[in-house]
């Protein structure tokens, strides 16, 4: 049994504002979501959130640590109605520059703890002026129990896109036996 | 069909200035290379470094193309930084044989969507230095649409012996 398994793969032919994978199967131990993504809005860098199962209750807990030049920065949102402090290369940044964001979600099909996630994202820039780029990490909770089935990255704003080229692959992850 | 497959694997059995991989094929999604390395100077730790390459390169691309994006942990401080055009992305620290110590560096880096001609390549790279003081995480950025085909990851001083690297490739079907 294939150890790493391709659940979706998605290259955007055109604007999105987000990208869902609904029906995710429970037969694996883990999830890992790669997304080379840029944003439609005309900033340097664009906030996106996540949200699991379609739930739009306060039940999203995030903290996260990050940096915009010279210094690190810290930053958490406890009881929030999706995860943020993840962010995405906008409209103003270089042309072809997309950033990467990549989640872990062990244990995703457990119905006995809520559910954990890390994330990690990176969008470097060919200028050295503060905020022109930013990477960090974050550790997130979903306060449920329900099993994940439902993905959803999205940007922060219904008039703000994933553009073309963006691209999102959703892994499942099996464990031994 | 694995999802995942080892490319090559590439061990030390003597000190070498760099390991490169060439003629990487396009045909995956993202690439992986997991490093476990140390450094031959004199210091505790020493600086590694990347630099990647498309097939007019030889192999790879040594211009002022890379831009390097950090933050760190080093001792108890946390410290950041972002320079650009740069001949390299500087991945991380490992650590060096004449601290006199079995220590080894680690590196988990990730170049994502990297035979897409519309984007930069972007690299996304996990480092501990493996002497006990310093971890990183960078993202660096190849300025360059090209198809990547070739990887060279090298240290201020020489790799030294038992340093093992392996580049794997990830398909999306």
């Amino acid at each position: 049994m294939a150890c790493w398994n391709v659940i979706d793969h998605t290259e955007l032919t055109g604007n999105a504002q987000s990208y869902t994978k609904s029906s995710i199967p429970d037969t694996y131990d883990h999830l890992c979501l790669q997304a080379s993504v840029r944003v439609s809005n005309a900033v340097y860098y664009n906030t996106c959130y996540v949200n699991f199962n379609g739930d739009t209750g306060a039940n999203y807990d995030t903290k996260a640590f990050y940096t915009g030049g010279a210094s690190v920065y810290g930053g958490q949102h406890t009881g929030g109605t999706f995860f943020n402090y993840i962010y995405s290369t906008g409209a103003s940044a270089t042309a072809n520059l997309f950033a990467t964001i990549r989640l872990w979600i062990p244990n995703y099909a457990n119905t006995d703890g809520y559910k954990q996630m890390i994330c990690e994202f990176g969008m470097p820039a060919p200028t050295a002026t503060d905020w022109h780029a930013i990477n960090g990490q974050g550790a997130h909770q979903w306060r449920s129990t329900a099993a994940i089935d439902e993905i959803e990255l999205a940007t922060d704003n219904a008039l703000r896109y994933f553009v073309e080229y963006s691209t999102f692959t959703l892994y499942g992850i099996n464990g031994a036996g | 069909m694995a999802i995942i497959e080892a490319i090559a694997t590439t061990y030390l059995e003597a000190n070498d200035t760099a390991v490169i991989f060439d003629d990487i094929p396009s045909t995956y999604e993202h690439l992986q290379v997991s490093v476990s390395a140390v450094d031959t100077s004199s210091d505790v730790f020493e600086s590694v470094y990347m630099q990647l390459g498309d097939s007019g390169h030889s192999p790879v691309d040594t211009g002022a193309n890379y831009s390097r994006h950090y933050l760190y942990g080093y001792t108890s401080s946390e410290l950041a930084g972002v320079e650009v055009a740069q001949t390299n992305m500087w991945i991380g620290k490992i650590a060096a044989f004449q601290n006199g110590k079995p220590w080894y560096g680690t590196l988990d880096i990730d170049i994502v969507d990297y035979a897409n001609v519309n984007k930069f390549t972007t690299i996304n790279a996990l480092n501990f230095s493996g002497t006990g003081t310093y971890n990183r995480w960078t993202c660096g950025s190849w300025n360059d649409v090209s198809v990547v085909n070739a990887i060279k990851i090298y240290g201020n001083g020489s790799l030294g012996r038992g340093t093992t690297i392996t580049l794997y490739g990830l398909k999306s079907s």
